[in-house]
């Protein structure tokens, strides 16, 4: 038996004490497996018959209503009134027949050790979770949710990034919160919802309504409206509704294309506050035993709940124009979730984690108010001066790549090559200019660490992210070098961990540096004496 | 460190020529088209070096660049010419390890082995392993992972997540 060199193995839970729910639950400090005792087992129970109703798949309801609409309509020419009002009833009650038995074949059950969800009329489909494999607990209330008191359950493990393991469309909200209870071992349940122990961070409405206006997803309205025009004029080719837009464009003073310039732009800003208001207004982050409850929304209401043992990266983000205001959004990333999936976010991980908006001094806080018990993040050190350089050469070429399309199109639109060389040229010393200076400050903004808890990366040229993961959380370690950086001394050190958060990437440190911080997170779960040649 | 089944060289040389022996078949229909045009001959001439670099010298080099092994319990993989890459992974962490063959490794004789953790990023892969040795050192991985989760005191149900 290989002996353990490392830190000693932490305790393991006692065993839950039995109801009454009183007594407070014990804290796993592990997800360790369920005791003998366990969380209550659920024999196979039937969801919530509002699922339905509320159980059609939306897409499917898009792709076949439609169609159907379409059929009824032509019938309408052969067949009587009447005749088709029977033939509407008998479609109508197929569906809602075969909706009843579905809802009946579906059943979901909880034992010792996993979730198992058995559905589908002609195609059974049994599907099974490890309770010890959840990363996320979600419960999720719709408007319409709120009104008949259901709620939709996700369970997220670290093997399905992209969507919920499982899902349950919907079951009662008492009985989502007994369920997320049981889940995640926790011995009491008050049917009202998990009573907060400390809440950890509220945003008020202010910050919410501020993030919606100064975040990307102020770029929404004009790639609709745009892709809005490209629609029309594919489904009316008679006329063509871009040519309309275009002429009346043309025939328009420059006054009215600057109202309609303004117009848009307002009509953006409002609609990225109203929707970002709906959607993040009453953020809240409580802390529930040693789980992190996620609450926001106005109207539709989304929480989720992460164990704090299951929190794989904290990102910090400061864009150009938020910086310059005073705050930052902060991102925590578990192993299961979307990642950046939804507009808007981009590559920033699940929206349903991502706080809209703190002030910039409070986030490093925050963090500490999260993951207490990890001592505080060590400073970032800045990356040797070889490596400014090297930014200045990737800002630059990044947009030396935009060149040769913009000699190609201002040598088609001029019909003449001088005015491309011209342009060209005109181009290149700006690009240069202008990428030596995003390059100095995609150094100035560059550094990372490891600290004795902590992993720490920082970088950005408009956009400065910061990223710190638990040291302990790490996947593995993977140092990279081209020739340019092994001539200069420099490397890429990566540190992967769980889920769509991805990595910390340190790019361009010094090569020692990379292979000290490596070797140290290796050697946390390294088990001596265990070496190997098939 | 050691290396991977030299039979892997073969499996490279194969892929690594197709990409010149096209280049080199359309060179011929230019010389066939142009009557033998010099820059047609230069193109076929190219296309020649092509596969012998990228047939024959490519794999071989890339061959003796790839080292693997497993020390104190962490699964090792340095690879790469130009751009190196040297990749750690701890048994802990592995999640589950797949072999593949396809049509080439199947006449070459060596599977695939691929080291799955609960990051795509961290995956890593030994290209090369013989049909003999690919599934007992699959087995290997998979018990010094468990040993190690054991180790660890994180017990059997744990995900090491």
């Amino acid at each position: 038996m290989p002996s353990d060199p490392g830190p000693p193995p932490p305790p393991s839970p006692p065993p839950p004490p039995p109801p009454p729910p009183s007594r407070p639950p014990p804290s796993a400090v592990t997800p360790a497996p369920a005791s003998p005792a366990g969380p209550p087992t659920t024999p196979p129970r039937r969801l919530h018959p509002a699922t339905i109703v509320r159980g059609v798949d939306p897409r499917v309801l898009l792709r076949a209503g439609p169609v159907a609409v379409v059929l009824l309509l032509q019938l309408a020419e052969l067949v009587a009134p009447a005749g088709l009002a029977v033939l509407a009833g008998l479609v109508l009650g197929g569906v809602v027949v075969g909706r009843v038995v579905a809802w009946q074949r579906h059943t979901y059950e909880v034992t010792a050790r996993s979730v198992v969800e058995r559905r589908g009329v002609l195609r059974r489909r049994e599907r099974t979770v490890q309770l010890a494999r959840l990363q996320q607990v979600e419960v999720d209330q719709g408007l319409v949710d709120r009104l008949l008191g259901t709620a939709v359950v996700r369970l997220e493990t670290a093997a399905d990034a992209g969507e919920a393991e499982l899902e349950l469309v919907v079951v009662s909200l008492a009985e989502a919160h007994r369920l997320r209870a049981s889940l995640l071992h926790r011995a009491d349940a008050p049917a009202g919802g998990p009573s907060p122990s400390r809440v950890l961070l509220e945003v008020p409405l202010a910050h919410v309504a501020l993030a919606s206006v100064t975040g990307r997803r102020l770029l929404l309205l004009p790639v609709v409206i745009g892709g809005g025009i490209g629609v029309l004029s594919d489904l009316r080719p008679v006329t063509d509704a871009e040519d309309t837009v275009v002429a009346v464009l043309s025939a328009a003073s420059v006054a009215l294309v600057v109202a309609l310039v303004v117009a848009v732009v307002v009509v953006s800003v409002v609609a990225a506050l109203v929707v970002g208001v709906l959607r993040d207004g009453r953020f809240r982050i409580a802390e529930v035993g040693d789980d992190l409850v996620v609450t926001r929304g106005l109207l539709a209401t989304r929480e989720a709940v992460v164990p704090r043992a299951r929190v794989q990266l904290i990102t910090i983000e400061r864009g150009w124009l938020r910086r310059r205001l005073g705050y930052a959004s902060v991102t925590v990333h578990s192993a299961g979730g979307e990642g950046g999936a939804g507009a808007g976010d981009g590559g920033s991980g699940d929206r349903r984690l991502t706080v809209p908006l703190v002030a910039a001094g409070d986030a490093v806080p925050l963090l500490h108010r999260l993951l207490p018990g990890h001592g505080p993040l060590p400073p970032g050190a800045p990356h040797p001066p070889a490596a400014r350089r090297r930014a200045r050469f990737r800002c630059t070429a990044r947009g030396l790549t935009w060149l040769p399309p913009l000699a190609v199109a201002t040598w088609l639109l001029a019909d003449a090559l001088r005015p491309a060389l011209v342009v060209t040229a005109v181009a290149a010393v700006l690009v240069t200019a202008g990428g030596a200076w995003l390059g100095g400050r995609d150094h100035d903004h560059r550094a990372s660490a490891l600290g004795e808890r902590w992993v720490l990366s920082r970088s950005g040229v408009l956009t400065v992210r910061e990223s710190a993961s638990p040291r302990d959380k790490a996947q593995g370690t993977r140092v990279t070098s081209t020739p340019f950086q092994r001539r200069r001394g420099l490397a890429t050190l990566v540190v992967p961990v769980a889920g769509p958060g991805g990595a910390l990437s340190m790019l361009d440190v010094a090569a020692e540096e990379a292979v000290r911080r490596r070797r140290a997170i290796d050697r946390r779960w390294a088990v001596s004496g265990s070496s190997a040649s098939p | 460190m050691q290396q991977l089944d030299p039979a892997v060289v073969r499996v490279w040389s194969v892929l690594g020529a197709v990409p010149g022996l096209v280049a080199a078949v359309v060179a011929l229909v230019g010389v066939g088209a142009t009557g033998g045009h010099p820059l047609a001959w230069a193109g076929l001439v190219l296309a020649a070096g092509g596969v012998v670099v990228g047939g024959g010298i490519v794999p071989r080099l890339r061959y003796r660049h790839v080292r693997w092994g497993i020390d104190d319990g962490v699964l090792r993989v340095r690879s790469g010419i130009v751009w190196r890459a040297d990749a750690a992974v701890p048994v802990y962490r592995i999640q589950h390890v797949d072999l593949e063959q396809g049509p080439l490794e199947r006449w070459a004789g060596i599977q695939q082995l691929t080291v799955h953790t609960a990051s795509p990023v961290a995956d890593v892969t030994l290209p090369g392993i013989s049909v003999t040795d690919a599934p007992a050192l699959r087995t290997r991985l998979l018990t010094l992972s468990r040993d190690a989760v054991v180790a660890h005191g994180a017990g059997e149900g744990s995900d090491a997540v």
